[in-house]
């Protein structure tokens, strides 16, 4: 039986699954609430191109295949092999690999959240906080270089930047004022 | 820009995270690392099937740790203030641990969805009630993309492969049979490991010995910790070297991790807490200077609430270890 056991992948018993979407595996003798879809049914299909006649427009990466659709970003030709679905256009797989055209469409894989490292930094680093002399223009800077950056899939506002510039500001402002006083008071020692 | 709604289920832990999202015509898995967020998406039309099993999930989230910090709080007011009510933070303490030690081993889940070409862990849904909530959810969307499955699935998908198709699983074309011709026992990962015996051996052993030797003298006391807290580090990172060889199996090596996380915590916490005692004492008596012989770094381990609870968590641990080693052999 090919459903696997979500816990040791172990295929789970048929006799158990006919019964309703539940099924003990026979080898860890954990219990499997199961629910199966149509897809795991249908026989997948292998996308193929067919060969471009002579006249017909061709594939960007197969010049011998048949061009099918062009793609959202680099407007390049695409067969039908190469062309992936993201959302609701068409894109060819060299765009998709490139992290600026993916994170257009929301199609990368992975972000670096350079808001929260906005907020970190200036709160992380009171607990060591002679190294804030530092991190409040680090923020500052990255604050302001990455505003723009494309954020979380999943959280869209950048209050995490404004509350990261706003505290890295005081605390570049205190260590200004801090400097100020002890230079001045050197002075009027002297 | 796509949108997206929140699926139920979550997990918040200190470093990791993980949530799942419904977007129009697919769900988003979101893998968090605190500075970084990783994604996988699964189209409703590629989903073949989404799979919960009960498992035990001692996970301890950011949430839990929030109450804990609320418990301790709440104790230390009531210990300074109304220490005879001193008895209701310890019955709160010990209906909260019961609560999670229940919900973690009989109302957890593991649960993994399967296309075509990947299978996949979905880390947030570690809770039975959730996995529940979130099928519902799902399925209404998935059936609408792909349709409802005909009647004797079970017999129409024992010809098909549900997910991929990894080194050692079986092939839509293997006969049932071969699935039940056992495995090589040599080739299992096995919990008793030399290092394996020995780390449970340390554990159980010095949680007992600390225990008797509360009442010894305070040198023989200490003396008897480091030895065993040494042992401890020793066999645990011997059971660590072990379990990567894949010669010890996984639940051990969790188990030497957690030992050597909460021992360094438990080290940090009595120096700091000895720091504050010894403070205290020295405020009160009215001598300011401390010498040499109290600022020693080891000097901690003459209070004996350390040792007790040195004792305390190694006696857990070695239970734990013990009962990992009672458990039946199974392929790696």
């Amino acid at each position: 039986m090919p459903v696997p056991c979500a816990r040791c992948s172990t295929p789970l018993p048929k006799w158990e699954l006919r019964n309703g979407s539940a099924a003990d595996c026979a080898a860890c003798g954990t219990h499997n609430t199961v629910r199966l879809f149509p897809a795991a049914l249908s026989q997948t299909q292998a996308a193929q191109a067919d060969p471009a006649l002579e006249g017909e427009a061709a594939c960007f990466d197969h010049p011998g295949k048949r061009a099918v659709a062009v793609c959202l970003h680099c407007g390049r030709f695409v067969c039908a092999l190469c062309a992936v679905e993201v959302g609701s256009g068409l894109s060819c797989p060299s765009c998709l690999a490139n992290p600026v055209a993916a994170q257009k469409t929301d199609a990368g894989n992975a972000r670096m959240l350079y808001d929260t490292w906005a907020l970190f930094l200036p709160f992380g680093l009171l607990a060591i906080w002679p190294l804030t002399i530092l991190s409040a223009p680090a923020v500052v800077a990255l604050a302001l270089m990455k505003w723009r950056a494309p954020l979380s899939l999943i959280r869209r506002n950048r209050w995490r930047f404004a509350a990261g510039l706003g505290v890295a500001i005081v605390q570049g402002g205190l260590w200004v004022w801090f400097l100020w006083y002890v230079v001045a008071k050197a002075r009027s020692g002297a | 820009m796509t949108s997206y709604r929140k699926l139920p289920g979550r997990r918040r832990g200190f470093l990791f995270g993980s949530s799942v999202w419904l977007a129009d015509d697919h769900l988003l898995l979101v893998k968090s690392a605190r500075f970084r967020e990783e994604y996988r998406r699964f189209y409703f039309r590629d989903i073949q099937a989404i799979v919960a099993a009960d498992a035990m999930r001692f996970h301890l989230s950011t949430r839990s740790a929030a109450i804990g910090a609320l418990w301790a709080l709440s104790m230390a007011i009531l210990w300074g203030r109304f220490r005879n009510y001193a008895w209701l933070g310890w019955t709160a303490l010990a209906v909260l641990l019961l609560a999670w030690g229940y919900v973690s081993a009989y109302r957890s889940c593991r649960c993994r969805i399967y296309t075509a070409v990947s299978e996949e862990e979905l880390p947030s849904l570690y809770r039975a009630w959730n996995a529940s909530h979130f099928l519902q959810t799902v399925e209404p969307y998935i059936v609408q993309a792909q349709g409802a499955i005909q009647d004797e699935w079970a017999d129409a998908v024992e010809d098909r492969q549900v997910g991929p198709l990894p080194e050692g699983r079986l092939a839509t074309t293997t006969p049932a049979k071969a699935a039940a011709v056992p495995a090589d026992p040599s080739t299992f990962p096995s919990a008793r490991a030399p290092f394996a015996l020995l780390f449970t051996a340390s554990l159980c052993i010095g949680g007992m010995a600390n225990l008797l030797a509360l009442r010894a003298p305070a040198d023989a006391g200490r003396w008897i910790l480091m030895g065993f807290i040494l042992l401890q580090l020793a066999a645990a990172i011997g059971v660590l070297v072990e379990g990567y060889r894949g010669r010890v199996r996984h639940g051990l090596r969790a188990l030497a991790i957690l030992v050597l996380v909460a021992t360094g915590a438990w080290y940090y916490a009595v120096q700091v807490g000895a720091g504050m005692a010894l403070a205290y004492q020295t405020g009160n008596s009215g001598n300011r200077t401390l010498t040499t012989a109290q600022l020693e770094p080891l000097n901690f381990l003459y209070y004996p609430v350390s040792r007790e609870i040195a004792g305390g968590m190694n006696l857990i641990f070695g239970l734990a270890a013990v009962a990992l080693l009672a458990r039946r052999e199974r392929p790696a």
